[in-house]
């Protein structure tokens, strides 16, 4: 039943049990994307959902966590973000880059493969004399009018590259080149305040740095083949004035934490390094890095379009939700993604009676994640909430310190157990609220009515962003209740050792 | 599809995206608007129109541009010159 596709509509991870599949089948989610968008394949390569204007593909994302590959995909959707680096990595004086060793014998890679499964990674080091307080720079001169120095993400995808070799071919001929040990990338101002991070491959760590303790959330993915993702997110005022410049290299160890960054090798050596989908993001992002926007070739900033997910049935399958009200779970794992703080605004995700032309979700039973980072269950039937849970989550639900000094997010189950006339709600093992014991199921009986998975409020506001690894309806009919709520609390442990 | 706009300034882009439909004051349209900010004294923006789109909202298909490139910004993915509201 998962991720079947005899519709060829590429359904996502939605689990709705035998007794509803024919409707699974005339339903299957859709998503609007007026762009590509980028994820992570099922064998680790980071790969682009072309864009469609016919048949816009959802994505199923299969994005490593401490560099495994889960065994299941995420529905991944997110919000409008734009990338202000195009593919133009910029240049420092002094500095040279080359990618792609294919009809270049200058240098030699060693394990240069790009998160993309490619070699669009590029290899930068150090050529010129003696100078060494320099670094590569990526101004920005086009900045989209929206962009909020408050609100953003930079980050890139890092790799040492440990291939012993020596230059040529200038005044540093024979110069060693080593492998750099702290990479270090940052947002700078021309009145010389900044934020960025550095990365230290010795001992795996991210740490920020900032001109004036500007407040950041750090964030680190490792990748496969080698790679990690280092960024940071804004949280407040960074306190930078216009005329950004995003800078990026490799610092030494005696000043890589004092923020005198210095990106250039000493003469003795020359520090090497790999990099790969520099990103400086802006947008309604709320200060979350989101996935990779990059085009190989182009040095245009590129914007991922807004991705919104639904799925309206067709009519006349009120049939298969009959049975339901005799005993369900409706059961939904999601995570959000790694910002610290996360406001939701009510976006919605559950499943829908809708009135055919209006929209509107009289009907509901669902979750709802609500301003404040409340996590609702809600019941409605006719309109009015037949049951209402709500639990006020905070930092420890939705996130993990991890051994890096970044964040990962935490997958967070909830499920709402129902019959005729009793509703329960459960977050992560435990029960939200007590028992109500006069609640009423839905009722999916309507005229020129379609049912569907809401992913928001009346298909336009309070879009839900993030990722959903499981959403289903388990029919329980003929169950006691007492097993039904055993059975609830057991699936939003997140013990299934199937699941990542 | 994709649209490029110069409006003679903010105020004038203001006003055309006012013209979008809202629901209890917010904007309930699935487009996706970058604003490009001034360029040769324009307040340009690039629109993504969304699939549900049946006519060119006026205000903004009166600024429209046609290039022959892709200027300055695309969507990910997304060719303008062969997909031109």
């Amino acid at each position: 039943m998962w991720y079947t596709d005899n519709n060829n509509n590429y359904v996502p991870p939605v689990n709705l049990s035998s007794i509803i599949k024919s409707y699974l089948d005339a339903v299957s989610i859709g998503v609007e994307r007026a762009s590509g968008a980028q994820v992570f394949d099922k064998y680790g390569f980071m790969a682009q959902i072309p864009f469609s204007n016919t048949v816009p593909i959802p994505r199923l994302d299969y994005t490593p966590t401490n560099g495994k590959q889960p065994r299941t995909p995420d529905l991944l959707l997110e919000d409008t973000a734009t990338n202000v680096i195009g593919d133009n990595l910029g240049s420092g004086s002094g500095y040279i880059k080359e990618r792609n060793p294919n009809g270049s014998t200058s240098l030699e890679f060693q394990g240069l493969v790009d998160p993309l499964g490619k070699q669009f990674a590029v290899s930068i080091f150090w050529q010129g004399g003696s100078a060494v307080n320099t670094n590569i720079d990526k101004p920005f001169s086009q900045t989209p009018a929206n962009f909020d120095v408050a609100n953003f993400g930079l980050s890139a995808y890092i790799k040492q590259n440990s291939s012993p070799r020596y230059q040529t071919g200038s005044s540093n001929d024979n110069k060693r080149m080593i492998s750099a040990r702290y990479f270090a990338m940052r947002i700078k101002a021309t009145n010389g305040r900044f934020l960025g991070w550095v990365w230290d491959w010795q001992t795996k760590q991210i740490q920020g740095v900032t001109s004036h303790g500007q407040k950041i959330d750090l964030v680190v993915e490792k990748a496969p083949n080698g790679w990690y993702r280092c960024g940071i997110q804004g949280e407040d005022d960074p306190k930078i004035s216009s005329g950004w410049v995003v800078e990026y290299g490799y610092v030494e160890p005696d000043i890589a934490f004092t923020g005198g960054w210095r990106f250039g090798p000493n003469t003795q050596y020359s520090l090497n390094g790999l990099w790969f989908g520099l990103q400086l993001e802006s947008g309604n992002i709320n200060g979350n890095i989101t996935s990779l926007i990059w085009a190989p070739t182009s040095t245009n900033f590129n914007t991922r379009a807004v991705e919104l997910a639904n799925a309206r049935g067709h009519s006349n399958v009120e049939q298969y939700f009959e049975a339901i009200p005799n005993g369900a779970i409706l059961f939904m794992r999601f995570k959000y993604p790694h910002r610290k703080g996360v406001s939701g605004g009510d976006a919605k995700v559950g499943v829908s009676l809708f009135n055919a032309g209006t929209g509107t979700d009289a009907n509901f039973i669902g979750f709802v994640i609500g301003s404040g980072q409340q996590i609702r269950g809600i019941v409605k039937r006719n309109g009015q909430n037949e049951a209402f849970f709500g639990k006020s989550a905070d930092y420890n639900d939705f996130y993990l310190d991890n051994k890096y000094g970044g964040v990962t997010p935490k997958y967070i189950s909830v499920a709402l157990v129902f019959n005729k006339e009793y509703t329960e709600f459960y977050v992560n093992g435990q029960q939200i609220g007590t028992t109500d014991t006069s609640s009423k199921p839905p009722n999916w009986q309507g005229n020129n009515a379609q049912l569907g998975i809401v992913f928001r409020t009346e298909f336009t506001k309070n879009k839900f962003f993030g990722r959903i690894n499981e959403f289903s309806i388990y029919h329980t009919q003929g169950i006691p209740f007492a097993e039904q709520s055993a059975l609830a609390k057991k699936l939003t442990k997140n013990e299934n050792p199937l699941k990542p | 599809m994709i649209g490029k706009y110069e409006f003679d300034n903010y105020e004038d882009f203001a006003t055309a995206k006012e013209s979008l439909p809202k629901s209890e004051g917010e904007y309930i349209h699935n487009h996706t608007i970058v604003e490009l900010g001034i360029i040769d004294g324009k307040y340009c923006v690039d629109v993504a129109w969304s699939r549900d789109l049946e006519t060119e909202p006026e205000l903004f298909e009166a600024k429209k541009i046609d290039l022959d490139n892709e200027g300055v910004h695309s969507f990910l993915g997304v060719i303008y010159t062969e997909n031109k509201i």
